[in-house]
């Protein structure tokens, strides 16, 4: 026992101590900081007013589309030259193609990728004028049809606190985001071990090792040590990310009104971001189930 | 102290050791000589426990080997090897830990031995920062500083200049002066001369000699005798005339010496009085082969190369 604790302290202690863990430790809040804010970036980021030209030849669609403050339709029944189109001052050109309603598929053609926003604005536009056709042709009423076609909303509830909101897919959310965590540990700090024992048998150190200790004690404490370093990491991991958060919240909040509960509300408005998000992924899977 | 009994190890069709038995005994160097690809690195792991033998049994003081007992032994392998990125001194400290020994005891023998060797400004040095030759002193040092009773080291000599070489060997005359058991296997003949008291040799799997170092070199003797004179061969050589061989004969500065090998039953005292009247007898040398010549008799065989004259006392 005295000796795998021996072993783990030697393999603590050397790992700790090599510059690459300090650098790990400091970069890796940094950079998943900077991934998670790069994608909101990305995400949030608007391409400023989209000029769409709708080609559609049959008029399907032609006056039907409704907008938004960001995309705008001008209709054409006549196809535009790709090289015409580059020229013009049309950002995107949408074709509808005379069979749309049985294709159930529209092209989008951009010069700048348009962003998410404005690709689902688009789709959804498009979506609703031919299920509206499509009703009216199977001799549904549309407003009948859309009271059909909205999706249920199950309220999950603990039966204790009947009345508060269960966040129950927030915590399912957590739970993924922990479960890719513990993935992403067990196979770095793996690595850690495998490379260990590499190491001395390179080094041949393993011989003079086998003839002081146990290969169990041997294996056991290097195991531990290398978790132990694991573990002092993602502690170290979490309490800089807190403190970035807090820091970059802080400024935020400052910025906003300089009200100290400012948060508070950012806080409250994260949930309901992350319930919202839940609540669009599970719309999207009942859709695919469709 | 040790004893191993019937040893046999395969790897697949191989067969690395045939039934080998030997008794090291107590206070003793004893050498374990052998051509390369013997056995003998694969017999010193079967004693270190790194692998275990097929057949057959090791026996410490009596009792078999377990994994516990192996903390008494000191083991030098072939292969050298330290941490190279962990500093000397942490490194020695942590493998005397791992021996069993508490930390400030193994701090204050390691500090012996530093000041002793003059090497305490490696304390902080990084083994890598270190030439092959420290790194193996150092390694040297880690395989004793416990004090253990059985001292195994695989050649220990290869890889040292004469001066470091001298310092080793003094070493191990001093661990076992102090009651250590030492096993060394080694190719330096002239080594095994001055430090074994015991001798096993291992050829092609299976133990070809073993014993004490004066009986074997006596067992190998051809009989032969150096005889210094003043006077000529010819007179020598008529004086002899019916007892004994003369091999051979060397003149130098004015002495003569003749090399005579007697046959079964002649008597070193007939040769010498049939000569005395003839020539001036200066001195009489019984020649004991060398152990380098021992080895290439027991493993040559009889497709030996013949051995030099120098290699005899």
């Amino acid at each position: 026992m005295n000796k795998i604790l021996l072993i783990i302290k030697r393999e603590f202690w050397t790992r700790v101590r090599k510059p690459s863990f300090l650098i790990m430790t400091i970069l890796g809040p940094l950079l998943l900081a900077g991934g998670v804010s790069l994608i909101v970036f990305l995400g949030m980021q608007e391409s400023g007013e989209q000029k769409v030209l709708v080609v559609d030849p049959a008029g399907h669609v032609t006056d039907r589309l409704r907008g938004s403050a960001d995309v705008k339709y001008q209709y054409s029944p006549l196809q535009l030259d790709d090289s015409l189109f580059v020229q013009s001052n049309f950002t995107l050109r949408l074709t509808v193609d005379s069979n749309v309603h049985k294709l159930q598929a529209v092209t989008l053609h951009y010069k700048q990728p348009p962003s998410i926003n404005v690709q689902t604005t688009i789709s959804k536009d498009v979506e609703r004028v031919i299920e509206a056709d499509l009703a009216a042709f199977n001799h549904l009423d549309s407003a009948a049809y859309q009271q059909i076609k909205n999706p249920i909303t199950m309220k999950v509830a603990d039966i204790k606190q009947a009345d508060k909101d269960s966040f129950i897919e927030v915590k399912a959310l957590l739970g993924f985001g922990f479960g890719y965590v513990m993935f992403f540990f067990i196979f770095l700090y793996g690595v850690q071990v495998m490379r260990g024992v590499m190491e001395e048998k390179q080094n041949r150190v393993v011989e003079v090792l086998i003839s002081s200790v146990k290969p169990f004690q041997l294996m056991m404490g290097k195991i531990v040590g290398v978790a132990l370093v694991g573990l002092v990491q993602f502690l170290l991991w979490m309490l800089l990310s807190f403190i970035l958060i807090m820091v970059g919240l802080a400024i935020a909040g400052l910025s906003i009104d300089g009200d100290a509960l400012a948060n508070v509300q950012m806080t409250t408005e994260l949930q309901q971001q992350m319930g919202e998000a839940c609540n669009w992924m599970r719309r999207k899977r009942m859709g695919r189930r469709r | 102290m040790l004893e191993l009994e019937n040893i046999v190890k395969r790897f697949g069709d191989h067969v690395a050791l045939s039934g080998v038995s030997m008794v090291v005994p107590e206070g003793k160097v004893f050498g374990l000589l052998g051509p390369n690809g013997a056995g003998k690195t694969t017999l010193i792991r079967i004693i270190t426990r790194i692998t275990g033998p097929d057949e057959g049994i090791v026996r410490l003081n009596g009792q078999p080997m377990t994994d516990e007992s192996v903390a008494q032994l000191g083991y030098l392998p072939e292969e050298r090897g330290l941490y190279k990125k962990m500093k000397v001194g942490e490194q020695a400290l942590y493998l005397a830990q791992l021996k069993g020994m508490p930390k400030k005891e193994a701090m204050n023998r390691l500090k012996e031995w530093f000041e002793r060797w003059e090497i305490t400004g490696w304390w902080n040095k990084k083994v890598e920062e270190l030439s092959k030759g420290m790194a193996q002193k150092v390694q040297f040092i880690t395989t004793v500083l416990h004090e253990p009773k059985l001292l195994i080291l695989d050649e220990p000599f290869s890889g040292f200049d004469p001066i470091n070489a001298e310092l080793i060997r003094t070493e191990i005359l001093r661990l076992r002066d102090e009651g250590a058991t030492v096993m060394l296997s080694t190719h330096n003949m002239g080594s095994v001369e001055q430090l074994c008291d015991h001798i096993a040799l291992i050829d092609k799997s299976r133990k070809v000699l073993d014993g004490e170092v004066r009986a074997i070199r006596r067992q190998y003797a051809t009989n032969t005798y150096r005889i210094e004179y003043e006077g000529t061969r010819v007179a020598f050589a008529n004086a002899m005339a019916f007892v004994g061989t003369l091999v051979d004969t060397t003149e130098k500065d004015g002495m003569t010496t003749s090399r005579v090998q007697l046959g079964k039953g002649d008597n070193l005292n007939d040769v010498l009085r049939q000569v005395l009247p003839a020539v001036k007898i200066h001195g009489v040398h019984e020649e004991v082969p060398s152990m380098n010549e021992v080895f290439i008799r027991a493993v040559g065989g009889d497709n030996a190369a013949p051995v030099p004259k120098d290699m005899t006392e």
